[in-house]
């Protein structure tokens, strides 16, 4: 009934395949590089051969196992991935904020988000102090200041080994808080502004409230710091939830399932670049804001730190010789292999 | 035919050949889920006890330990450990690209990190209704990943599986006058060399089907005359 019998076919063929088998034993055992003078002609073989068993309709005692052969062939041969070390140097010394710039506008959107409510809230409340009872309660008010009663260079009852237990706390409350702004965004969509805008909203009412009872020159010099990365990382952790979750309801020309892979896979690199930030300001909150300095040089260090994060975004990563040749292509993280685009071609 | 009644993830290769994978459904992926969350709380035990005797150091190496072990610990081991966390290696689950190659870093920190929003509003509620209204059974970061969790193929040798596969009963050929489709003749082949897993009761059941070609309603005839077909088909 076909061409060839399957039972001559898998005799024919059985050693070419026992031999394929062991190649990529080898392989997979060794991790070695692949032969790329045999590998690709033999897994084509192998391909081809799967092709034919289907075509004339042979046995799954046939199929299965070339079917097993193609899959590991196909992931030795299409599964490389180039070695990470120089990607992600390259990332984190011009990447990231190539890629922030890139975003300007939605940036300036998230900035704004913040920004706004927090001044909004300062003003209003400084001029109707009655309502922080409403915005922050009294509950909320009272440990506020108590939290601040005293400079925190008088703080010289502090013990020191509590510093490595608040950086520990930070790390887990405040890095866990914005990679959760970022995955809410995927359920809520343009909800992760709303995060950064409660939490301008509640800075600003706390610096106001601080203001009112005479204790805001505590705050001050203890949060300039930190807050240089830490007040960033909240913005830019809405803003990238805020990405996401606007990608399938404004797809542009993709699907919106496509819109939605597309912009996980491209916002990776700031999910990574925010969450150490977070961890950067922790250390800095831990060790530095909460230490006996005094008032004019932690101004003077939280100054040069905010220098340090704005001038990061601006300038890392811009080509600053004269050459008329183009920027390097948006850089990202990216795998030689790419399950997206591999699918389009075949689409 | 068979797309309408399995759920396999059919791959594609650039070479044209089509392989298969077969995906997870909610099940064994929560049993994974049950044992990893089993796992991290015997370490988290195990940190605490010791670690909190070094006083507040301790703790605070303690909440690091944590924070990276929530948000790491299926990260790096989809990484280290060919695409399975512990939980997910004991159910012989693996996690892919849609493309059928293993996951990758990308991937791997998208459909950790929105696995809040799969668990979501509790219970991993949202995860589960995604799985179920998606033919791969992806729950939400799966989606945004690109990704699939798939059964782990076995690892018998292809010389052992053609060894158990293609011993069929040896009986004489039969010659019939209808054509058959591949895929027919493949159902038959298959059939015959598995037949000897299912036990003869089931086998003749099943064996019943061929009725209308054998013209006998004898169990015993029709399987016999199934191994026919397939000697014919095969040699």
């Amino acid at each position: 009934m076909s061409a060839i019998s399957q039972q001559s076919f898998v005799e024919q063929h059985a050693p070419t395949w026992t031999r394929f088998e062991e190649t990529l034993s080898e392989i997979e055992k060794d991790r070695t590089a692949l032969p790329a003078e045999v590998f690709p002609e033999q897994y084509r073989e192998i391909c081809n051969h799967l092709s034919i068993a289907k075509h004339r309709g042979y046995s799954t005692g046939v199929t299965t196992p070339l079917n097993r052969l193609v899959e590991r062939g196909h992931t030795l041969l299409y599964g490389a991935r180039v070695s990470r070390q120089d990607v992600i140097l390259d990332y984190i010394t011009a990447g990231f904020a190539r890629q922030i710039r890139a975003e300007w506008k939605l940036l300036l959107l998230s900035t704004a988000f913040f920004v706004i409510p927090a001044l909004a809230m300062f003003f209003w409340l400084t001029t109707e102090p009655d309502w922080t009872y409403h915005v922050l309660g009294s509950r909320q008010m009272v440990s506020m200041e108590a939290m601040y009663e005293q400079p925190t260079s008088m703080r010289v009852d502090r013990e020191s080994d509590s510093d490595v237990l608040m950086f520990g706390y930070y790390i887990r409350n405040n890095t866990g808080i914005g990679l959760r702004t970022f995955a809410s965004g995927l359920v809520f969509g343009i909800g992760s502004l709303f995060v950064i805008a409660f939490n301008g909203i509640f800075m600003g009412a706390v610096a106001a409230h601080l203001h009112n009872a005479e204790l805001s020159q505590n705050l001050w010099p203890f949060i300039i710091g930190h807050g240089s990365f830490e007040l960033t990382a909240i913005v830019l952790a809405g803003m990238t939830g805020f990405k996401l979750g606007f990608a399938p309801i404004w797809p542009g020309r993709l699907s919106r399932m496509d819109a939605l892979r597309k912009s996980a896979r491209d916002n990776v690199g700031l999910v990574a670049g925010f969450a150490a930030m977070f961890i950067i300001a922790a250390f800095i909150e831990a060790f530095w804001s909460s230490s006996t300095a005094s008032d004019a040089t932690k101004y003077t260090v939280g100054t040069f730190l905010w220098l340090f994060v704005i001038a990061y975004f601006v300038f890392a990563g811009r080509d600053f010789s004269t050459s008329t040749t183009p920027e390097p292509a948006a850089p990202e993280i990216t795998e030689i292999t790419d399950p997206t685009d591999n699918q389009q071609v075949q689409a | 035919m068979h797309e309408l009644v399995d759920n396999r993830l059919n791959i594609e290769t650039p070479e044209g050949v089509e392989f298969h994978r077969t995906p997870a459904g909610p099940l064994a992926r929560l049993m994974a889920a049950s044992i990893d969350l089993g796992i991290r709380i015997v370490v988290y035990i195990a940190l605490s006890t010791t670690l909190f005797t070094f006083g507040n150091v301790g703790t605070g190496l303690l909440l690091i330990a944590m924070f990276c072990i929530e948000w790491g610990y299926p990260i790096a081991f989809e990484m280290y450990a060919s695409g399975a966390t512990p939980g997910k290696k004991a159910m012989n689950l693996q996690v892919l690209h849609t493309d059928g190659t293993p996951v990758g870093w990308h991937a791997s920190i998208i459909r950790n990190l929105l696995r809040i929003a799969d668990f979501l509003p509790l219970g991993y509620a949202f995860g589960i209704v995604s799985m179920a209204a998606t033919s791969h059974f992806q729950r939400l970061g799966d989606l945004a990943a690109g990704t699939v969790v798939c059964y782990a193929e076995n690892t018998r040798s292809t010389a052992q599986a053609q060894a158990r596969a293609l011993q069929i009963p040896r009986v004489e050929p039969v010659l019939i006058a209808e054509t058959l489709t591949s895929e027919e003749q493949a159902a038959i082949v298959s059939f015959a060399e598995r037949s000897r897993f299912l036990g003869p009761e089931r086998s003749q059941e099943v064996a019943a089907i061929i009725e209308p070609l054998s013209g006998t309603d004898s169990g015993k005839e029709n399987l016999s005359f199934l191994y026919g077909l397939a000697n014919r088909i095969v040699r």
